[in-house]
Order: structure tokens, then C-alpha cells, then sequence
């Protein structure tokens, strides 16, 4: 099991931050053998009113340090999802200096926008919907022609329980988190006979930075501590307790792997036990 | 050896139905035993001819049959017991389980895998006797078994139960109506297990298998090939059209779902009913 992905090579989009769930994933891939291309965006791409995203110039070389090992490859790419050019570079090199391409975890994501829907602006649509949907859109068709070349793949992309569950103040979140189900699912459906499998997690609430700046809205409007918060985030959970990168990190590296060989199409829900929803 | 390697070290896992060489509930036993588990192998170890559909599909087996599985488990280097388990019968769940908590401390694991095809046909013709069955060996059964271990896992600071329903308990399937309400009725139990004992720290969730090729698919196969005058291979090729791999499953690839299912890799899944159907286009 430690080998099971002895050989193969990932990319992963959003794995800049140390504390991140992208990350997390990076470091089980590599854990099971796998060479790892870890993502990042340009830091002058941040939306700093909404939330501090993108990573400093030197992050991703940090990722890429941790991960490299006798048998374990890493390189970084600097890559926003929503930039064409981006993408082909990020995978033509990926396949020059690693090799084949069977893994692909579509992890970038953004919050920008959250608010009522009336409040909702068309800025803050498109930008989610360029990142979310269309980001892994085009990240999937770079890497699926490098993926039917060598015989298969597997791909995993990020949704969200809100996509099923849907909160208020998440329009724009909610709906794309879903689109990701649609994209995940029509490309299962039409590449499942080019042995390219791709199914969708739906985490709950995980313990990251980005959740901390949830915890810390929370504990704000409702006048109440940050642990409390983060309990209020818990409850609804059969396990009670909010779930850590590594738990999400061990799903992707599942879905990579020949373990997961007859599960493809499958929007699978890591969200300690919600089961609210559809 | 690192925990990477044999993530189930030290566990004990019970996998219910476990009785034949070309079955998911054995391919799990094999797969946890691989990563460590010890396990208890149970079946049915005498043939039931009153829960076959015709000729259909024997139901039952021999206690050698069970011996046969056991030898194979241990042969991987893991301790392995039998334990003939009717499910239908509390006695022999309790049976079970004491032997398993007395043989190795405590259970860790349960894969409620038994079942049975009885009440395969139209409709109209499912009598009292199928609905019976389907609800006592299905839904019963496992609900006695995880009633059975559950307070042996909660003293051991928590388990994970994995309940074998079918992707034919979220989609409709013909001529197999007290399966099909069964195998949905298993997902239910299985939330309601998963809400109620999420903090004893146990995990529960159901897998959906689609069609794999084990015995009782090879009797399937076997029957429609005689009805309709094809050969079996032409009958699989129809199995397998409405998959997005265009295949089949394998018992291994079951197994290997339920072993990642079993671990703390998993830490965070409960009350989930995950499809492993090859991508046979259903809804959400």
C-alpha cells in the first residue's frame, strides 16, 4: 500500500499553503509514491478584501522541498487556473519533466463573494465560475489527452457538501460547487472507455486557514468564542468534531490509486456525517 | 512493517457472507487481512433450498467451504477464524461474537455482507415468504450484527461498519422488488447508525456495488443465457453497456473499497452511500 502510487505523476492546483487541504493531498500522494507537481497562484491575483488568497513567492518552493525524497519528485508550478496559457505550460512541462500525467486533483478554489444573494455581484459570479468550473474544466482537458496517451488516469475534483447542503449567503459557492458535480460527472460518463475515472469529494467543514477566517466570522456575528464556533460548526455532525486536512489528503490519494478501480462517477461526501441534503 | 503498509494492524474485523471463493464479502476479508486485520470469516454452512428462487442460485454452503476460506486468510500470515452465522438467528450473531471478543479482545470492524437473491421476479408474484426473507437476512440481519459489536467497538473507543446495499437500492431495477426495497431499506439503517453512534466515535457507511462478477452474478449470467439463447459472454457485454468503464466489477475491487472504508484513512467518512459501479449514470 505505501507504493500504491509508485511511478505515477499528480498535479495538484491549490497547494500552496501549508495548512491547506491541497497540500495535504500533495503529501499523501508523494507518501504513496507518486512525483508531484504542486500549484500555486501569482500573489498579486489575491483578492484581499475577500480573503487573503494566492501564495508568497517562495511558498510553493517550500511545498515542493517537503515532498521530495529518494523515490519522490516534486515540481512547482505557478499556475492560475484561469489563465490558458497557464495551464498548457504548466501541464506541457509537468509531462517533459516527470512524465505521463495519471493523476489530477482539481483542488483551487475561491470564497470571493460570499454574501446574500441580492448583494451577489457579477464580478464575483464569473470570477468563481472561471476558477471553480471552468479552471478544472480546462485543467481536465490539458491533462486528458496526456492521460488516454498512457492508457488512463484518475481525477478528482473539489466540490463541497454545501453543494448538496446549501447554506444561505453561499449562491455563488453552492452553485458552482454542484457544477463541479455536472463537469465531474459528463466527463466519467464520456472517458470511462479511455480508462480515465473521475469522481467528485464533497468535504465538510475542515480545519484550515480558510476555515479559521470562517470560524473567526461566525464567532463575530454570533458574539460568541472562536472554540464555540468552531463547536456550532461541529454540531450537526454525527462525529462532532471538525475533520483535518490529512482526512481529505487520504480520500484523494484513494480515488488515485488502482484501489478505487471500479469507482468513477461518484460524488462522495467527507463531511463527518452530515447526510443532510440530497 | 509501517502503518502505511498495514493500516488495519491489530484490528478485528467480522465479515458476514463470507462463505464463497469468488465473493466480495471473502475479497474484503483477503483485503483487510493484506493490511493486517484478523478476522472472522462467517456464512450460511449448510445449503437453504427454501431461500433459492428456483434454480436460480444455491443459497448456503458447507462448513469445509468456510474451513477453505480461513486457510486461505491465514495463509496470508494474519490470524483468521470460522464462525457458521446464520444471520437470521440472534443466537448465532451472539455466538459470533462472543468467540470473536474471546479469540482476539474486541471487534474493531464489521462488513455486514450476507444476502440473498430470493424474490427475484415480477412484481405482482413477490409473496409474503421473499418479502420475509429479504427483510430478515437483509436489514435485520445486519442490524442485529451491528447491535451485536456495537458496544464492544464503543469500549474499544469506536469501529467502522461498512453495510454491502447495492447501487439497485438508489436505482430502479425490474423484477426484483423485495431486493430492491431491501438493499435501499440497508442505507437508511445505515445513517441511522451512522447519526446515532457518530460520537462513540463509529463509523458508518454503505457501498454500492453494481455488477461484479461473483457466484451468484455467474448464476445470473448462467440463467438469461439459457432463457434467451445468448452466451454468457454476450450476456456480460449487456451487463456491462450501461457502465462508463464498459466493465465489469471485480470482487477485489470491492474488497479494496471496504478495507479503505475500515481504516482511519476514512476518519472522516460516516453516513455516506458511495456507488462502486464501474459509473452506471445514476442520479445523485
Amino acid at each position: 500500500m505505501n507504493a500504491m502510487l509508485h511511478g505515477r505523476v499528480a498535479i495538484v492546483t491549490g497547494a500552496g499553503r501549508a495548512d491547506g487541504i491541497g497540500f495535504a493531498a500533495a503529501r499523501a500522494l508523494a507518501r504513496y509514491g507518486a512525483d508531484v507537481v504542486v500549484t500555486g497562484r501569482r500573489p498579486d491575483l489575491s483578492m484581499a478584501a475577500i480573503h487573503e488568497v494566492g501564495v508568497g513567492p517562495n511558498d510553493l518552493e517550500h511545498r515542493a522541498e517537503e515532498l521530495r525524497g529518494p523515490n519522490v519528485r516534486a515540481l512547482v508550478s505557478r499556475l492560475d487556473v484561469t489563465d490558458a496559457s497557464n495551464v498548457a505550460d504548466c501541464v506541457a512541462r509537468t509531462e517533459r519533466e516527470l512524465g505521463r500525467i495519471g493523476i489530477l486533483y482539481n483542488n483551487a478554489g475561491i470564497i470571493a463573494g460570499a454574501g446574500s444573494f441580492l448583494e451577489t455581484t457579477e464580478s464575483a459570479w464569473d470570477l468563481q465560475y472561471r476558477v471553480h468550473v471552468q479552471g478544472a474544466a480546462a485543467l481536465c482537458r490539458a491533462v486528458m489527452p496526456v492521460m488516454i496517451r498512457g492508457g488512463g488516469g484518475s481525477i478528482v475534483n473539489m466540490s463541497s457538501n454545501w453543494a448538496v447542503r446549501p447554506r444561505e449567503r453561499s449562491s455563488i459557492y453552492a452553485s458552482n460547487k454542484l457544477g463541479v458535480i455536472g463537469l465531474t460527472r459528463v466527463i466519467a460518463i464520456e472517458h470511462g472507455r479511455d480508462n480515465i475515472r473521475c469522481n467528485a469529494i464533497l468535504p465538510g467543514p475542515i480545519r484550515t486557514t480558510i476555515n479559521d477566517s470562517r470560524v473567526r466570522r461566525m464567532s463575530a456575528a454570533h458574539g460568541v468564542s472562536e472554540d464555540e464556533a468552531r463547536e456550532m460548526m461541529a454540531a450537526p455532525l454525527a462525529l462532532g468534531r471538525v475533520g483535518r486536512p490529512e482526512e481529505i489528503a487520504e480520500v484523494v490519494a484513494f480515488l488515485a490509486s488502482d484501489m478505487s478501480s471500479f469507482v468513477t462517477d461518484v460524488a462522495l461526501r467527507v463531511d463527518g456525517g452530515e447526510m443532510e441534503g440530497l | 512493517m509501517t502503518s502505511a503498509e498495514r493500516p488495519l494492524d491489530g484490528k478485528v474485523a467480522i465479515v458476514t457472507g463470507a462463505t464463497r471463493a469468488k465473493g466480495m464479502g471473502h475479497a474484503a476479508a483477503l483485503a483487510m487481512a493484506r493490511m493486517g486485520a484478523r478476522i472472522v470469516s462467517t456464512g450460511l454452512t449448510e445449503r437453504r433450498d427454501d431461500l433459492s428462487t428456483g434454480s436460480f442460485h444455491q443459497v448456503g454452503g458447507s462448513a469445509s467451504r468456510l474451513d477453505e476460506r480461513v486457510a486461505e486468510l491465514r495463509a496470508i500470515g494474519v490470524e483468521a477464524i470460522g464462525v457458521s452465522v446464520d444471520v437470521a438467528k440472534e443466537e448465532d450473531i451472539r455466538r459470533c461474537v462472543d468467540t470473536a471478543v474471546e479469540t482476539f479482545g474486541g471487534i474493531d470492524i464489521l462488513f455486514n455482507n450476507a444476502g440473498v437473491p430470493t424474490g427475484a421476479g415480477p412484481f405482482l408474484d413477490i409473496g409474503e415468504y421473499a418479502w420475509d426473507i429479504q427483510f430478515d437476512l437483509c436489514i435485520k440481519g445486519a442490524a442485529r450484527f451491528c447491535q451485536a459489536v456495537i458496544p464492544s467497538m464503543r469500549e474499544r473507543g469506536g469501529g467502522s461498519i461498512i453495510n454491502n446495499s447495492s447501487i439497485w437500492g438508489v436505482k430502479p431495477l425490474a423484477g426484483a422488488g423485495a431486493y430492491v426495497a431491501a438493499k435501499a431499506g440497508m442505507i437508511g439503517l445505515t445513517k441511522a447508525i451512522a447519526v446515532e453512534h457518530g460520537p462513540d466515535n463509529i463509523r458508518c457507511n454503505a457501498i454500492l456495488p453494481g455488477t461484479v462478477v461473483t457466484e451468484l452474478n455467474d448464476s445470473r449470467v448462467a440463467m438469461v443465457s439459457r432463457n434467451e439463447g445468448i452466451t454468457v459472454e454476450e450476456v456480460r457485454e449487456r451487463m456491462a453497456a450501461p457502465t462508463s468503464l464498459k466493465r465489469l466489477g471485480r470482487p477485489e475491487e470491492i474488497g479494496a473499497l471496504v478495507a479503505f472504508l475500515a481504516s482511519d484513512a476514512a476518519g472522516f467518512i460516516t453516513g455516506a452511500a458511495i456507488p462502486i459501479d464501474g459509473g452506471a449514470q445514476n442520479g445523485l
